[in-house]
């Protein structure tokens, strides 16, 4: 592969890598505040 | 359930405007890193970093140094807050060191990839056992085993202060990743320091604002990415305080039943 098709792999596997794990992060806290709305509403 | 009036809010005004602003300076450093920034070295550099270009290659140093530097601000995170989480027992403390663990190791990775992307045509070679790569390597390895531990772990609280130990003596090794290129011989190029960045890099102007882009639009996606994750993490301490008390009063409900019958 030539250099400059390297440096768009590296570049996506930069900001995807980043960008992936964000969205894991965003899907686990609406994960959890549902969980934590519904353990709430158990409790009262 | 107290930890979460201690982290701010993710849907908070200011922790959006802070999102904005990192992805508003990432789209700057990669717009001025592959568009303004000059890429043959006979255009502007005299000696360091640029010297071995790799043609295009080169514009990877834009993004795997400030990540590199954001890895190391990720494992000083995780050293102070565990020292401040053996020292108070808050939890927050605790939350904050495993949060930026975390990104610190998503961020080092990133250097342990793009490194080697860049050196095969450069170097001829994806690794070499030389004090930078290994030691980074050692360091990456450091803070994984760190995930590990608290992953595996049965009781995530009581794992805490074994966590805390580990993230404190594995920051040892992060002055030595850092400053390695400066104490042995090794292949690794030195790159440009804050105090004098023309100087060791041979950089010119229009590589220097790329180069300063990214080192702004990194911390403050770190920063961003810090918040959300401090978070989740609040939330989950959150959710499994109030599942133990359900539990709880569940046990007490059904020993009563079995008590009046």
């Amino acid at each position: 592969m030539s250099n400059l098709v390297w440096l768009y792999v590296a570049l996506a596997i930069t900001f995807g890598a980043i960008g992936g794990y964000v969205a894991l992060l965003i899907s686990r806290q609406k994960h959890l505040e549902d969980r934590l709305a519904e353990l709430q509403r158990r409790m009262h | 359930m107290d930890n979460l009036l201690l982290v701010p809010q993710d849907r908070s005004r200011k922790v959006k405007l802070l999102g904005i602003a990192a992805w508003s300076m990432v789209a700057l450093a990669v717009f001025l890193a592959l568009f303004v920034a000059r890429e043959s070295c006979d255009d502007f550099c005299q000696q360091g970093f640029a010297d071995a270009s790799g043609g295009p290659l080169q514009r990877i140093f834009y993004f795997h140094v400030p990540a590199a530097w954001v890895a190391y601000l990720g494992f000083a995170m995780v050293f102070i807050g565990s020292i401040a989480y053996l020292r108070t027992g808050a939890q927050r403390w605790d939350i904050l060191a495993h949060g930026s663990a975390e990104i610190g190791v998503v961020f080092s990775t990133l250097v342990l990839i793009t490194g080697p992307i860049w050196a095969r045509p450069v170097w001829g070679t994806w690794w070499q056992w030389d004090a930078r790569l290994t030691s980074a390597l050692v360091m990456w390895l450091t803070y994984v085993g760190y995930l590990f531990l608290r992953g595996l772990a049965k009781d995530p609280r009581g794992v805490g202060r074994i966590a805390a130990v580990v993230g404190i003596v594995g920051f040892i090794n992060v002055p030595i990743v850092h400053f390695s290129v400066y104490w042995w011989r090794t292949l690794h190029p030195n790159g440009p320091t804050i105090s004098d960045p023309t100087e060791a890099s041979g950089l010119g102007a229009q590589e220097l604002s790329a180069f300063f882009a990214s080192l702004i639009a990194f911390p403050l996606l770190f920063a961003w990415m810090l918040v959300v994750r401090a978070r989740v993490g609040t939330l989950e301490a959150a959710v499994e305080e109030l599942e133990i008390t359900q539990t709880a009063r569940e046990g007490v409900a059904t020993h009563r039943e079995e008590y009046a019958l």
